[in-house]
């Protein structure tokens, strides 16, 4: 395998007394898509953090193509939970927000908008959008600055199940075109198998990898498939090993 | 069927029910109206309708009408004396005589007052609520102090006022400041402070400087305070100018309250009264223009059903 995109080394990280992350040494291949899974306070979301940059006090380093990561980059995108958009500023001020005010009019907000599948409401305001059409904005703001590494927080736990299909469909083909690599936190497994190439299991107390499961399956693929559902109990017993359900 | 439609039989409910559809009773209903008591029958199930919002027009006069029409009444039938409560018209016509000169003179010389002590009391409260509410050190240094004299009645500087600054503009403007100046203090540095974290990070994310971060995410996101602050401090500037020119002046509209008072002319008094209504009704109505220009992005609840 050729050197890894991303080379995760957190040796310790604590919260007071607790400590919430140990000994994970993880890497991922440039392009490639890795759910991480676990139950909640695993500590998963504080290593999405740690990569992100957004927080800086652990024990360990961050290699993104070989150089280590010392704060927040350009190459590393991130998406929330909640789409956190600007109420104050049009849905093409927040796409381009990290460009200035001026970044609206960049031709990439309209193109970005239209693979999102938003064109024509770049002036609209974040209160005339619908949730899912909200995080579309927050995706097409995730990737204005065309990171090499996009994070992503549970992103689509908070829309309706047909919506995520469609959202998870459209990253995908996103993903793909832009060759952008995708670290995913998700509750859902079958969000998890249907997006990654690899899925991540985490044990808690002190978080830590349980199990790395490929996925070796081609994409674009179907949610029935047979092999998709043997993957998903793969998962599921992996969770159920670390008691995680 | 009863002619009258308030008295309500069990044969006419379903006639006379619209108000209380929500309560028919199976005694209201009768076989030939059975496809209507069923309509009504689906409505008593469902929550109650939500009335449409209509507009109105005028709603609001009513009472002031009603209050004028009495204030006209109550002198000219005897119930008071027309010395102690002149009806709307005298008043009307103290204004008129006092003439365009002499009340552009009063109003001229308040609103001046109220300008200026605003202005003062507005921006220092800008600058020192912007430090205590973008920096930590700023509120460990700063706010308990602001705290301790926000605590004290304004009015209870007028004497010190006298005595540092004489009779002359300067006491009454800093009056004004200093009543103008703490609610847009507490809207600053409180709306500095309840900017959303998540939205904070996000400016984060994308690299921002401090300068940056504050322009760009902090003061948009804390405007709405902000301009709730400017808008009370600005009410409260009206109302510390009546009272320092209650205490010492020889222009202004407090000035004609003591003078109505001290030549027994309730008609002037409630001149100055108006006059001061329709003003402070004017700078509040231009204040909440520019909150409904300047937060039109805001999503938020307006009155109706949301």
């Amino acid at each position: 395998m050729s050197a890894p995109l991303l080379d995760i080394e957190v040796r310790a990280k604590t919260f007071g007394a607790a400590t919430v992350l140990q000994n994970i040494a993880l890497s991922m291949a440039a392009g490639e898509i890795v759910s991480l899974v676990g139950a909640s306070g695993c500590g998963k979301s504080t290593l999405l953090r740690i990569v992100a940059g957004l927080e800086t006090q652990y024990q360990g380093r961050i290699l993104l193509g070989g150089q280590p990561l010392t704060g927040l980059s350009r190459d590393v995108g991130f998406i929330f939970q909640e789409p956190r958009l600007f109420p104050w500023l049009t849905v093409a001020q927040n796409v381009a927000f990290s460009a200035g005010p001026q970044g609206a009019f960049d031709p990439r907000v309209a193109q970005l908008l239209a693979e999102v599948g938003l064109a024509g409401l770049a002036d609209a305001l974040p209160k005339q959008l619908s949730g899912g059409q909200a995080q579309r904005v927050a995706i097409a703001r995730g990737l204005f600055d065309q990171p090499r590494l996009l994070l992503l927080d549970e992103p689509f736990s908070a829309v309706d199940a047909f919506t995520r299909m469609h959202l998870q469909d459209m990253l995908l083909a996103i993903a793909q075109r832009h060759g952008t690599t995708l670290l995913l936190v998700t509750h859902d497994i079958d969000e998890a198998v249907y997006l990654a190439d690899r899925v991540w299991v985490f044990d808690s107390k002190p978080g830590r990898l349980s199990a790395d499961i490929a996925v070796s399956l081609p994409q674009p693929r179907q949610r029935d498939a047979q092999a998709l559902a043997q993957c998903r109990a793969d998962v599921l017993h992996a969770l159920q090993a670390v008691h995680a359900i | 069927m009863s002619a009258n439609p308030l008295m309500l039989s069990s044969g006419d409910a379903l006639q006379g029910s619209a108000p209380f559809s929500g309560r028919l009773t199976p005694s209201g209903q009768h076989a030939g109206e059975s496809v209507a008591s069923a309509a009504h029958a689906v409505q008593a199930d469902a929550p109650p309708p939500l009335r449409p919002v209509r507009s109105l027009p005028g709603v609001g006069l009513i009472i002031p009408l009603l209050v004028l029409a009495l204030g006209e009444m109550a002198p000219r039938l005897g119930w008071v004396s027309p010395n102690l409560l002149p009806p709307p018209s005298a008043v009307l016509q103290t204004l008129f005589d006092l003439g365009p000169l002499t009340l552009a003179t009063h109003v001229g010389a308040s609103a001046a007052r109220v300008a200026a002590g605003f202005a003062l009391g507005a921006a220092l409260a800008v600058g020192i609520g912007a430090l205590v509410g973008l920096s930590r050190l700023g509120e460990r240094l700063l706010a308990p102090s602001f705290q301790a004299l926000r605590a004290i009645p304004s009015l209870a500087w007028v004497p010190l006022l006298l005595l540092w600054l004489g009779i002359d503009e300067a006491p009454k403007i800093v009056l004004i400041a200093i009543g103008a100046f703490f609610p847009v203090y507490m809207g600053v540095s409180s709306g500095f402070r309840d900017v959303d974290r998540k939205l904070v990070e996000v400016a984060r994310m994308a690299r921002l400087s401090p300068l940056a971060l504050a322009r760009r995410v902090l003061l948009p996101a804390a405007l709405p305070a902000v301009l709730t602050g400017l808008r009370n401090g600005l009410s409260l500037a009206w109302m510390f100018m009546v009272a320092a020119e209650l205490i010492a002046a020889s222009r202004g509209l407090g000035y004609l309250l003591t003078d109505g008072r001290e030549t027994s002319r309730a008609d002037i008094v409630l001149a100055a009264i108006l006059l001061l209504a329709l003003l402070g009704k004017l700078t509040d109505s231009a204040m909440q223009w520019l909150e409904r220009r300047l937060l039109s992005w805001r999503d938020t609840f307006d009155g109706g059903h949301a």
